[in-house]
Protein backbone atom coordinates (compact mmCIF):
# COMPACT_ATOMS: atom_id res chain seq x y z
CA UNK A 1 0.00 0.00 0.00
CA UNK A 2 1.13 3.49 -0.77
CA UNK A 3 0.85 5.88 2.14
CA UNK A 4 0.58 9.50 1.11
CA UNK A 5 -0.37 12.54 3.15
CA UNK A 6 -4.07 13.23 2.59
CA UNK A 7 -4.68 16.23 0.38
CA UNK A 8 -7.92 18.04 -0.42
CA UNK A 9 -8.32 16.00 -3.62
CA UNK A 10 -8.31 12.73 -1.68
CA UNK A 11 -11.56 13.58 0.10
CA UNK A 12 -14.05 10.76 -0.36
CA UNK A 13 -16.98 13.01 -1.28
CA UNK A 14 -15.32 14.48 -4.38
CA UNK A 15 -15.83 11.51 -6.70
CA UNK A 16 -19.59 11.08 -6.06
CA UNK A 17 -20.02 14.86 -6.22
CA UNK A 18 -18.40 14.88 -9.69
CA UNK A 19 -20.68 12.04 -10.80
CA UNK A 20 -23.75 13.87 -9.56
CA UNK A 21 -22.73 17.14 -11.21
CA UNK A 22 -22.20 15.49 -14.58
CA UNK A 23 -25.62 13.84 -14.31
CA UNK A 24 -27.18 17.22 -13.52
CA UNK A 25 -25.51 18.91 -16.50
CA UNK A 26 -26.54 16.06 -18.81
CA UNK A 27 -30.18 16.48 -17.71
CA UNK A 28 -29.91 20.23 -18.45
CA UNK A 29 -28.40 19.39 -21.84
CA UNK A 30 -31.43 17.23 -22.62
CA UNK A 31 -33.79 20.09 -21.70
CA UNK A 32 -32.02 22.52 -24.06
CA UNK A 33 -31.63 19.92 -26.82
CA UNK A 34 -35.27 18.97 -26.85
CA UNK A 35 -36.55 22.54 -26.69
CA UNK A 36 -34.21 23.80 -29.44
CA UNK A 37 -35.76 24.89 -32.68
CA UNK A 38 -35.36 22.48 -35.58
CA UNK A 39 -32.64 23.24 -38.12
CA UNK A 40 -33.58 24.81 -41.47
CA UNK A 41 -31.92 21.98 -43.40
CA UNK A 42 -31.93 18.97 -41.12
CA UNK A 43 -34.93 19.57 -38.91
CA UNK A 44 -34.83 17.58 -35.70
CA UNK A 45 -31.80 15.57 -36.82
CA UNK A 46 -29.46 18.30 -35.49
CA UNK A 47 -30.45 17.26 -31.97
CA UNK A 48 -27.88 14.49 -32.08
CA UNK A 49 -25.07 17.09 -32.32
CA UNK A 50 -24.85 17.77 -28.54
CA UNK A 51 -24.24 14.05 -28.06
CA UNK A 52 -22.04 13.18 -31.06
CA UNK A 53 -19.55 16.06 -30.87
CA UNK A 54 -18.92 15.96 -27.07
CA UNK A 55 -18.50 12.17 -27.28
CA UNK A 56 -15.78 12.71 -29.89
CA UNK A 57 -14.23 15.46 -27.72
CA UNK A 58 -14.12 13.07 -24.77
CA UNK A 59 -12.36 10.45 -26.87
CA UNK A 60 -9.76 13.07 -27.88
CA UNK A 61 -9.37 14.21 -24.25
CA UNK A 62 -9.06 10.64 -22.96
CA UNK A 63 -6.47 9.62 -25.53
CA UNK A 64 -4.56 12.86 -24.99
CA UNK A 65 -4.50 12.25 -21.24
CA UNK A 66 -3.49 8.62 -21.84
CA UNK A 67 -0.33 10.00 -23.47
CA UNK A 68 0.22 12.64 -20.77
CA UNK A 69 -0.07 10.08 -17.95
CA UNK A 70 2.02 7.60 -19.95
CA UNK A 71 4.76 10.19 -20.32
CA UNK A 72 4.48 11.03 -16.61
CA UNK A 73 4.95 7.34 -15.83
CA UNK A 74 8.01 7.05 -18.08
CA UNK A 75 9.60 10.03 -16.30
CA UNK A 76 8.64 9.35 -12.68
CA UNK A 77 8.02 5.55 -12.76
CA UNK A 78 5.16 6.04 -10.33
CA UNK A 79 2.52 3.29 -10.69
CA UNK A 80 -0.15 5.91 -10.03
CA UNK A 81 0.40 7.35 -13.51
CA UNK A 82 0.28 3.94 -15.17
CA UNK A 83 -3.12 3.27 -13.64
CA UNK A 84 -4.47 6.66 -14.76
CA UNK A 85 -3.06 6.21 -18.28
CA UNK A 86 -4.78 2.83 -18.70
CA UNK A 87 -8.03 4.08 -17.13
CA UNK A 88 -8.06 7.06 -19.48
CA UNK A 89 -7.56 4.76 -22.50
CA UNK A 90 -10.52 2.63 -21.37
CA UNK A 91 -12.76 5.72 -21.08
CA UNK A 92 -11.58 6.84 -24.53
CA UNK A 93 -12.56 3.51 -26.08
CA UNK A 94 -16.08 3.77 -24.62
CA UNK A 95 -16.59 7.28 -25.97
CA UNK A 96 -15.06 6.67 -29.40
CA UNK A 97 -17.59 3.84 -29.79
CA UNK A 98 -20.36 6.25 -28.79
CA UNK A 99 -19.01 8.73 -31.35
CA UNK A 100 -18.90 6.13 -34.14
CA UNK A 101 -22.38 4.89 -33.26
CA UNK A 102 -24.08 8.31 -33.07
CA UNK A 103 -22.20 9.34 -36.23
CA UNK A 104 -23.63 6.38 -38.11
CA UNK A 105 -27.14 7.18 -36.88
CA UNK A 106 -26.72 10.79 -38.00
CA UNK A 107 -25.12 9.88 -41.30
CA UNK A 108 -27.90 7.63 -42.58
CA UNK A 109 -30.68 10.27 -42.80
CA UNK A 110 -28.39 13.19 -43.77
CA UNK A 111 -25.66 11.79 -46.03
CA UNK A 112 -27.66 8.75 -47.07
CA UNK A 113 -25.23 6.21 -45.61
CA UNK A 114 -24.27 4.76 -42.24
CA UNK A 115 -20.63 4.36 -43.15
CA UNK A 116 -18.12 5.47 -45.79
CA UNK A 117 -14.37 5.01 -45.86
CA UNK A 118 -13.59 8.71 -45.78
CA UNK A 119 -10.53 9.97 -43.93
CA UNK A 120 -12.37 11.08 -40.79
CA UNK A 121 -14.25 7.83 -40.30
CA UNK A 122 -11.34 5.59 -41.27
CA UNK A 123 -8.92 7.28 -38.86
CA UNK A 124 -11.54 7.15 -36.07
CA UNK A 125 -11.96 3.41 -36.56
CA UNK A 126 -8.16 2.98 -36.63
CA UNK A 127 -7.81 4.88 -33.34
CA UNK A 128 -10.47 2.67 -31.76
CA UNK A 129 -8.54 -0.44 -32.83
CA UNK A 130 -5.17 0.88 -31.68
CA UNK A 131 -6.45 1.59 -28.16
CA UNK A 132 -8.29 -1.73 -27.88
CA UNK A 133 -4.98 -3.27 -28.97
CA UNK A 134 -3.18 -1.35 -26.22
CA UNK A 135 -5.57 -2.79 -23.62
CA UNK A 136 -5.00 -6.28 -25.10
CA UNK A 137 -1.24 -5.84 -24.77
CA UNK A 138 -1.74 -4.85 -21.13
CA UNK A 139 -3.63 -8.10 -20.62
CA UNK A 140 -0.84 -10.22 -22.08
CA UNK A 141 2.07 -8.89 -19.99
CA UNK A 142 2.21 -10.29 -16.44
CA UNK A 143 5.10 -8.27 -15.03
CA UNK A 144 3.52 -5.00 -13.74
CA UNK A 145 6.63 -2.84 -14.37
CA UNK A 146 7.10 -4.15 -17.92
CA UNK A 147 3.35 -3.84 -18.62
CA UNK A 148 3.38 -0.21 -17.48
CA UNK A 149 6.45 0.61 -19.60
CA UNK A 150 5.13 -0.98 -22.82
CA UNK A 151 1.66 0.49 -22.30
CA UNK A 152 3.04 3.99 -21.69
CA UNK A 153 5.08 3.88 -24.90
CA UNK A 154 2.05 2.72 -26.92
CA UNK A 155 -0.07 5.42 -25.26
CA UNK A 156 2.37 8.18 -26.13
CA UNK A 157 2.91 7.05 -29.74
CA UNK A 158 -0.79 6.37 -30.44
CA UNK A 159 -1.80 9.88 -29.39
CA UNK A 160 -0.54 11.12 -32.78
CA UNK A 161 -3.93 9.90 -33.99
CA UNK A 162 -5.75 12.72 -32.19
CA UNK A 163 -4.42 15.64 -34.30
CA UNK A 164 -4.52 13.54 -37.49
CA UNK A 165 -8.15 12.66 -36.83
CA UNK A 166 -9.06 16.29 -36.03
CA UNK A 167 -7.27 17.69 -39.09
CA UNK A 168 -8.43 14.95 -41.48
CA UNK A 169 -11.44 17.01 -42.62
CA UNK A 170 -9.10 19.87 -43.61
CA UNK A 171 -6.29 17.80 -45.13
CA UNK A 172 -8.36 15.56 -47.37
CA UNK A 173 -11.68 15.83 -49.18
CA UNK A 174 -14.02 14.07 -46.79
CA UNK A 175 -17.72 13.34 -46.64
CA UNK A 176 -17.62 14.54 -43.03
CA UNK A 177 -18.04 18.28 -42.66
CA UNK A 178 -15.52 20.57 -40.96
CA UNK A 179 -16.10 21.67 -37.32
CA UNK A 180 -19.02 24.03 -36.73
CA UNK A 181 -17.22 25.73 -33.90
CA UNK A 182 -13.54 26.60 -33.90
CA UNK A 183 -11.89 28.64 -31.18
CA UNK A 184 -8.63 28.92 -33.15
CA UNK A 185 -10.37 30.25 -36.26
CA UNK A 186 -12.86 32.30 -34.17
CA UNK A 187 -15.66 30.86 -36.21
CA UNK A 188 -19.10 29.56 -35.30
CA UNK A 189 -21.69 28.15 -37.66
CA UNK A 190 -23.97 27.11 -34.84
CA UNK A 191 -26.53 29.84 -35.35
CA UNK A 192 -29.21 27.97 -33.44
CA UNK A 193 -29.24 29.25 -29.81
CA UNK A 194 -30.86 26.15 -28.32
CA UNK A 195 -28.44 23.76 -29.98
CA UNK A 196 -25.44 26.00 -29.21
CA UNK A 197 -26.28 26.19 -25.47
CA UNK A 198 -27.00 22.45 -25.35
CA UNK A 199 -23.70 21.74 -27.12
CA UNK A 200 -21.61 23.92 -24.76
CA UNK A 201 -23.37 22.47 -21.68
CA UNK A 202 -22.83 18.98 -23.00
CA UNK A 203 -19.11 19.67 -23.55
CA UNK A 204 -18.85 20.76 -19.90
CA UNK A 205 -20.95 17.84 -18.65
CA UNK A 206 -18.94 15.26 -20.57
CA UNK A 207 -15.67 16.77 -19.32
CA UNK A 208 -16.87 16.52 -15.69
CA UNK A 209 -18.01 12.98 -16.48
CA UNK A 210 -14.48 12.19 -17.69
CA UNK A 211 -12.90 13.39 -14.44
CA UNK A 212 -15.48 11.37 -12.49
CA UNK A 213 -14.91 8.19 -14.49
CA UNK A 214 -11.13 8.60 -14.36
CA UNK A 215 -11.15 8.93 -10.55
CA UNK A 216 -13.54 6.01 -10.16
CA UNK A 217 -11.58 3.76 -12.52
CA UNK A 218 -8.29 4.85 -10.93
CA UNK A 219 -9.57 3.87 -7.48
CA UNK A 220 -10.63 0.44 -8.77
CA UNK A 221 -7.29 0.02 -10.55
CA UNK A 222 -5.47 0.79 -7.26
CA UNK A 223 -7.36 -2.02 -5.50
CA UNK A 224 -6.65 -4.42 -8.37
CA UNK A 225 -2.93 -3.61 -8.23
CA UNK A 226 -2.89 -4.01 -4.42
CA UNK A 227 -4.44 -7.46 -4.89
CA UNK A 228 -1.88 -8.25 -7.57
CA UNK A 229 1.10 -7.31 -5.39
CA UNK A 230 -0.37 -9.34 -2.51
CA UNK A 231 -0.56 -12.35 -4.85
CA UNK A 232 3.06 -11.88 -5.89
CA UNK A 233 4.17 -11.61 -2.24
CA UNK A 234 2.23 -14.78 -1.38
CA UNK A 235 3.88 -16.63 -4.26
CA UNK A 236 7.31 -15.47 -3.17
CA UNK A 237 6.44 -16.58 0.40
CA UNK A 238 5.33 -20.05 -0.67
CA UNK A 239 8.47 -20.44 -2.82
CA UNK A 240 10.63 -19.75 0.23
CA UNK A 241 8.65 -22.31 2.23
CA UNK A 242 9.17 -24.89 -0.53
CA UNK A 243 12.92 -24.29 -0.47
CA UNK B 1 1.53 -20.33 -11.15
CA UNK B 2 0.24 -16.85 -11.78
CA UNK B 3 -3.54 -16.93 -12.31
CA UNK B 4 -3.21 -14.06 -14.83
CA UNK B 5 -1.24 -16.13 -17.31
CA UNK B 6 -4.22 -18.47 -17.74
CA UNK B 7 -6.00 -15.56 -19.37
CA UNK B 8 -3.15 -14.53 -21.68
CA UNK B 9 -4.33 -16.51 -24.70
CA UNK B 10 -7.62 -14.59 -24.66
CA UNK B 11 -5.77 -11.30 -24.90
CA UNK B 12 -3.47 -12.68 -27.60
CA UNK B 13 -6.53 -13.79 -29.58
CA UNK B 14 -8.02 -10.32 -29.10
CA UNK B 15 -4.82 -8.69 -30.27
CA UNK B 16 -4.70 -10.89 -33.39
CA UNK B 17 -8.29 -9.90 -34.23
CA UNK B 18 -7.43 -6.21 -33.72
CA UNK B 19 -4.30 -6.43 -35.89
CA UNK B 20 -6.33 -8.19 -38.57
CA UNK B 21 -8.88 -5.40 -38.35
CA UNK B 22 -6.21 -2.72 -38.69
CA UNK B 23 -4.86 -4.54 -41.74
CA UNK B 24 -8.32 -4.70 -43.25
CA UNK B 25 -8.99 -1.00 -42.66
CA UNK B 26 -5.61 0.00 -44.09
CA UNK B 27 -6.06 -2.13 -47.21
CA UNK B 28 -9.62 -0.94 -47.80
CA UNK B 29 -8.70 2.70 -47.40
CA UNK B 30 -5.63 2.28 -49.61
CA UNK B 31 -7.95 0.95 -52.31
CA UNK B 32 -10.33 3.88 -52.13
CA UNK B 33 -7.62 6.42 -51.31
CA UNK B 34 -7.73 8.91 -48.46
CA UNK B 35 -9.29 11.47 -50.76
CA UNK B 36 -12.96 10.64 -50.63
CA UNK B 37 -13.91 12.61 -53.75
CA UNK B 38 -12.46 14.81 -56.48
CA UNK B 39 -14.00 18.02 -57.73
CA UNK B 40 -15.01 18.48 -61.39
CA UNK B 41 -12.01 20.83 -61.84
CA UNK B 42 -9.63 18.24 -60.41
CA UNK B 43 -11.08 15.73 -62.85
CA UNK B 44 -10.53 18.07 -65.81
CA UNK B 45 -6.92 18.71 -64.77
CA UNK B 46 -6.05 15.03 -64.85
CA UNK B 47 -8.59 13.41 -67.15
CA UNK B 48 -6.21 10.69 -68.32
CA UNK B 49 -5.65 9.49 -64.77
CA UNK B 50 -9.34 9.16 -63.93
CA UNK B 51 -10.98 8.15 -67.23
CA UNK B 52 -12.43 4.62 -67.39
CA UNK B 53 -12.09 4.40 -63.63
CA UNK B 54 -14.76 4.52 -60.96
CA UNK B 55 -14.37 7.88 -59.27
CA UNK B 56 -16.35 9.95 -56.80
CA UNK B 57 -17.19 13.46 -57.91
CA UNK B 58 -17.93 16.04 -55.24
CA UNK B 59 -19.63 19.37 -55.85
CA UNK B 60 -22.79 21.38 -55.58
CA UNK B 61 -26.09 20.58 -57.31
CA UNK B 62 -26.64 23.45 -59.73
CA UNK B 63 -29.85 25.43 -59.25
CA UNK B 64 -32.64 24.66 -61.74
CA UNK B 65 -30.80 21.66 -63.12
CA UNK B 66 -32.62 18.85 -61.26
CA UNK B 67 -34.99 16.64 -63.25
CA UNK B 68 -36.44 13.65 -61.40
CA UNK B 69 -38.85 11.12 -62.84
CA UNK B 70 -40.66 9.45 -59.93
CA UNK B 71 -41.93 6.60 -62.13
CA UNK B 72 -38.58 5.48 -63.55
CA UNK B 73 -36.51 6.88 -60.63
CA UNK B 74 -34.28 8.59 -63.18
CA UNK B 75 -32.51 11.62 -61.71
CA UNK B 76 -30.61 14.13 -63.80
CA UNK B 77 -28.79 17.16 -62.53
CA UNK B 78 -25.62 19.21 -63.08
CA UNK B 79 -22.75 19.01 -60.60
CA UNK B 80 -20.50 22.06 -60.33
CA UNK B 81 -17.67 23.42 -58.22
CA UNK B 82 -18.09 26.97 -59.49
CA UNK B 83 -15.60 26.70 -62.37
CA UNK B 84 -16.33 23.34 -64.05
CA UNK B 85 -19.56 21.39 -64.36
CA UNK B 86 -20.76 18.02 -65.60
CA UNK B 87 -24.21 16.55 -66.21
CA UNK B 88 -24.94 13.62 -63.88
CA UNK B 89 -27.40 10.81 -64.39
CA UNK B 90 -28.43 8.55 -61.52
CA UNK B 91 -31.12 5.91 -61.06
CA UNK B 92 -32.61 5.47 -57.60
CA UNK B 93 -33.99 7.47 -54.72
CA UNK B 94 -31.82 10.42 -53.70
CA UNK B 95 -31.20 11.02 -49.94
CA UNK B 96 -33.74 13.23 -48.15
CA UNK B 97 -31.45 16.24 -47.97
CA UNK B 98 -30.75 16.22 -51.74
CA UNK B 99 -31.65 19.66 -53.09
CA UNK B 100 -30.33 22.22 -55.59
CA UNK B 101 -27.58 24.29 -54.00
CA UNK B 102 -26.46 21.50 -51.65
CA UNK B 103 -23.20 19.58 -51.69
CA UNK B 104 -23.22 16.02 -53.01
CA UNK B 105 -20.76 13.26 -53.84
CA UNK B 106 -21.53 10.87 -56.70
CA UNK B 107 -19.66 7.64 -57.28
CA UNK B 108 -19.64 6.40 -60.86
CA UNK B 109 -18.04 6.57 -64.30
CA UNK B 110 -18.09 8.88 -67.27
CA UNK B 111 -20.12 7.64 -70.20
CA UNK B 112 -19.32 10.12 -72.95
CA UNK B 113 -19.65 13.50 -71.32
CA UNK B 114 -22.29 12.42 -68.79
CA UNK B 115 -21.30 11.10 -65.38
CA UNK B 116 -23.18 7.88 -64.73
CA UNK B 117 -23.63 7.71 -60.97
CA UNK B 118 -24.09 4.50 -59.02
CA UNK B 119 -24.12 5.97 -55.52
CA UNK B 120 -25.35 9.39 -54.45
CA UNK B 121 -24.52 10.91 -51.05
CA UNK B 122 -25.39 14.32 -49.66
CA UNK B 123 -22.49 16.24 -48.16
CA UNK B 124 -24.18 18.50 -45.66
CA UNK B 125 -22.50 21.66 -44.41
CA UNK B 126 -21.32 22.43 -40.88
CA UNK B 127 -23.76 25.32 -40.71
CA UNK B 128 -26.80 25.02 -38.51
CA UNK B 129 -29.41 27.67 -37.88
CA UNK B 130 -32.91 28.00 -36.56
CA UNK B 131 -35.59 29.43 -38.86
CA UNK B 132 -35.42 33.22 -39.16
CA UNK B 133 -38.40 35.29 -37.93
CA UNK B 134 -41.13 34.95 -40.49
CA UNK B 135 -39.54 31.86 -42.04
CA UNK B 136 -41.97 28.98 -41.80
CA UNK B 137 -40.65 25.47 -41.43
CA UNK B 138 -42.78 22.63 -42.71
CA UNK B 139 -42.79 20.55 -39.51
CA UNK B 140 -45.00 17.83 -40.98
CA UNK B 141 -42.60 17.42 -43.89
CA UNK B 142 -39.59 17.23 -41.55
CA UNK B 143 -41.28 14.58 -39.40
CA UNK B 144 -42.15 12.58 -42.51
CA UNK B 145 -38.56 12.75 -43.68
CA UNK B 146 -37.35 11.25 -40.41
CA UNK B 147 -39.94 8.50 -40.67
CA UNK B 148 -39.01 7.76 -44.29
CA UNK B 149 -35.33 7.46 -43.57
CA UNK B 150 -35.77 4.68 -41.03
Amino acid sequence: MQSKPKSFFDASWITPALGFSSLLIVVLTFVFTFTAQPDVQQGFLTRILPLHVPASWLAYLSFGMTAVYGLAYLITRRNHFDRLSASSAEIGVVFIVLSLFTGALWGRPTWGTYWQWDARMTTTLLMFMVYVGMLMVRGIIDDPARRARVSAVIGVVASVGVPINYMSVYWWNTLHQTPSLSVAAKHSSLANPGILIAFLLSLLGFTVLYIYLLRLRGQIALRVSDLESEEIEMQLGSMKVAQ
Amino acid sequence: MNPRSNNSWKYILGLVIILGGVGFVLSSSLNTNLTFFITPSEYLQDTAKYSDKTVRLGGVVQENSVKYNKQTLELRFVITDGTSKFPVSFTGTPPDLFKPGRGVTVEGKFVGNTFQGSQLLVKHSEEYRAPKPGEVLDYANITDKIKDSR
